[in-house]
């Protein structure tokens, strides 16, 4: 039954795009998306009605807020970089580093009630939630209309249902890199992005390896793949012991696993829209996708930037390289082709409020 | 039917004695209601949210606790012989599911603030009409419910403040205070439905530097060029001194199984061999608990939050009686009957 209603969703993808997976209990659904687009954006999800998911997923900036870290609702700093939110669907497992986080559903309930650090602060507060919803004008009618067959219409799983969809919808394959690569478009990119196609997909970069697919990551799962894939690596930026450490708040997945070889180790993030998604990395510690390349991957990683030894638990593949000036640009012009301006302004993924 | 031989001879007997007295025999079989209360204490004075307690831990601290609540579950009456009977509990709909239940202590008041009205200080339930002597119950929430849906999970388990939702599981024990050194609890400025502040007050606590962007300003209006967020030195405040237990170190056992094996269980069992749930009841001390750790000081994050790597927790997890990285689990120092 959950099948037929996922073929009954619409996915705004070319064809050339895997059918994407989607839990079994919770199918894809028109209402839901919109619904949980209205969430997306209402301030009332969070304690002092002055935030929403929105807050820190910027749908410009490729749904991300282009900060270092984020701010709470308390303002105070969170630990990580906010992650851009595009085509989550196809991703097996979320956020920089937790292996265990595989669903959205229970992923957005970290930022609504999450204290360490506080997000949107709505810990303890989910009457005061279903209270603020239920005594809207158009909420009421509007969960049931979506979730018609729900006892009670406004409920923790009916929200975060309804916000899954919504991020599921998030769907960005229409940049010149896709036009050129997928869309017979061949002049779709300059020559520039071209020469770097070659160094991103070449040996002696070796972006690609985790970066590559049509997703550029190397955690993926669709309808033909099966079983998913999951990358989580050690990139070298921090080394600050001599023997790998990272700082203590920020370990990576090791904070979950407690291996200890898992030290360091985040998600490869999606590269698509990544122009428009710095500050980088899991703290936003670089600023500029330049640095990006030429005081990180280029010299084994960002420690030895910052003065310290390549890191011994870097992956084996983040071994340097040298790369010209102009490389560097060329480089930046493909990663560049990756953003999706009709994504960044679909009015689809738009607040509601302004695009009614 | 007499002819007993050696081997099941008090098996037979028993069955003899049965047919033999039919009113006994329902008699032993008829179950009865039982409770077994819980009463949280300071040392020697008792837990209420508002009150302050002097010292606490090694740093002869002054707490002030905002928030109380814990798990247990698996509860179980000991006879003469330490056999153990289930206790079958109330399934009430509120504190209760399953064979687990919400130990809730807070009452929302004062720097409780994020927690609600209800208490709870008694486990429900019915256990056939014997005499018992003991008592055991597991700290913490059965791996089987710790790792379900929390959105759709049924009370006890859909409460928002016991979510560990970044750790996958439940937090078995939330205990959240203020301490001479980490003075301020983070202040949420919550408002109503009909958005009248509840909560207004934001004093800043002890801060510890970290690096951050320099932009400081409302994210939805923020017109700051991502370029321009550069790093800089921005201060991030250590909010009391929390201590959260449950599950740590858990991972799926192949990558398409959403099931969790934890490294790090952090499921405590609590046994009393005298117990009379008639006369006594089951004393959690959160002076105990703390005694062999400095609540003024922290290693890594605020508090202790059951990571092996974060020190604040080795004398807290000695004394709920859970190992800890290479120290075994020594015998609880939390509870006790009174």
């Amino acid at each position: 039954m959950g099948a037929v209603q996922v073929q009954a969703y619409h996915w705004q993808k070319p064809d050339w795009v895997p059918v994407p997976v989607v839990p079994n209990d919770n199918p894809m659904t028109a209402d839901k998306v919109e619904l949980g687009r209205q969430l997306f954006y209402d301030l009332r999800l969070s304690a002092n009605n002055k935030m929403a998911c929105a807050s820190c997923h910027i749908q410009e900036k490729g749904f991300t807020d282009g900060k270092a870290l984020s701010l709470g609702v308390n303002d105070e700093l969170g630990v990580r970089n906010a992650m851009s939110l595009v085509n989550l669907v196809y991703l097996p497992v979320l956020t920089w580093a937790n292996p265990n986080q595989k669903q959205l559903e229970a992923q957005l309930l970290v930022p609504l009630f999450g204290t360490d650090p506080i997000e949107l602060g709505l810990e303890g507060q989910e009457a005061l939630l279903f209270q603020r919803l239920q005594a809207d004008a158009h909420y009421p009618a509007l969960f049931k209309k979506t979730f018609p067959t729900e006892k009670v219409a406004i409920s923790m799983s009916t929200i975060s249902k309804a916000i899954a969809s919504f991020e599921r919808s998030l769907l960005s394959f229409n940049s010149p890199y896709d036009q050129y690569k997928y869309g017979g478009k061949p002049q779709a990119i300059s020559a520039a992005a071209k020469r770097g196609e070659d160094l991103f997909f070449g040996d002696e970069l070796e972006c690609s390896h985790c970066h590559g697919g049509f997703n550029f990551t190397d955690s993926v799962q669709h309808k033909r793949l099966a079983y998913p894939e999951i990358g989580f690596h050690n990139t070298g930026l921090y080394n600050l012991d001599g023997k790998g450490a990272y700082p203590a708040d920020n370990a990576g997945i090791r904070a979950i696993t407690g291996d200890v070889a898992d030290e360091g180790k985040f998600r490869s993030p999606t590269l698509r829209n990544i122009a428009v998604t710095g500050p980088y990395m899991h703290d936003g510690s670089i600023s500029s996708l330049r640095d990006v390349i030429v005081k990180h991957y280029a010299v084994k990683g960002k420690a030895v930037s910052d003065g310290q030894a390549p890191s011994p638990l870097r992956d084996p593949l983040i071994d340097g390289f040298k790369i010209t000036d102009a490389e560097v640009d060329d480089l930046l012009a493909f990663l560049e082709s990756l953003t999706d301006q009709s994504f960044l302004t679909n009015p689809r993924h738009a607040d509601p409020a302004k695009y009614d | 039917m007499l002819s007993i031989s050696k081997s099941n001879s008090r098996a037979s007997l028993l069955m003899a004695m049965a047919m033999l007295s039919p009113l006994t025999a329902v008699a032993i079989t008829k179950e009865k209601n039982i409770s077994v209360n819980f009463e949280a204490v300071v040392a020697d004075q008792p837990f209420a949210c508002g009150q302050s307690y002097q010292g606490i831990g090694l740093s002869k601290s002054r707490i002030t606790p905002a928030d109380f609540r814990m798990y247990v579950s698996d509860i179980e009456l000991l006879d003469d012989k330490g056999n153990a009977t289930p206790i079958k509990l109330k399934q009430e709909g509120v504190w209760q599911y399953q064979n687990t239940a919400l130990l809730d202590f807070e009452n929302g008041s004062g720097p409780c603030v994020n927690g609600n009205s209800g208490l709870n200080t008694a486990v429900v339930g019915t256990v056939p009409n014997k005499h018992y002597k003991g008592l055991r119950f597991i700290l913490g929430v059965p791996a089987k419910l710790n790792h379900g849906d929390a959105t759709t999970a049924p009370a006890p388990l859909n409460v928002t403040s016991m979510f560990w939702a970044w750790r996958a599981g439940y937090k078995f024990l939330r205990l959240e205070m203020a301490t001479s050194g980490f003075p301020e609890l983070p202040k949420l400025k919550v408002k109503s439905a009909d958005g009248k502040p509840v909560e207004t007050e934001e004093k800043d606590g002890p801060e510890t530097v970290i690096a951050d962007a320099d932009s400081k300003s409302s994210v939805l209006t923020d017109k700051n060029d991502a370029d321009k967020a550069k790093m800089g030195k921005k201060k991030r405040k250590i909010a009391g001194f929390p201590v959260h237990l449950g599950s740590a170190n858990c991972v799926s056992p192949s990558k398409t199984t959403p099931a969790l094996s934890c490294a790090n269980p952090n499921r405590v069992t609590v046994s009393f061999d005298d117990f009379n749930s008639d006369k006594n009841s089951i004393v959690v001390d959160i002076a105990s608990l703390l005694k062999d750790t400095n609540v003024d000081y922290t290693f890594t994050n605020a508090g202790c939050m059951s990571d092996t790597k974060d020190a604040d927790c080795k004398g807290i997890m000695s004394n709920f009686g859970s190992p800890f990285n290479d120290q075994p689990a020594y015998p609880q120092d939390f509870m006790r009957v009174k």
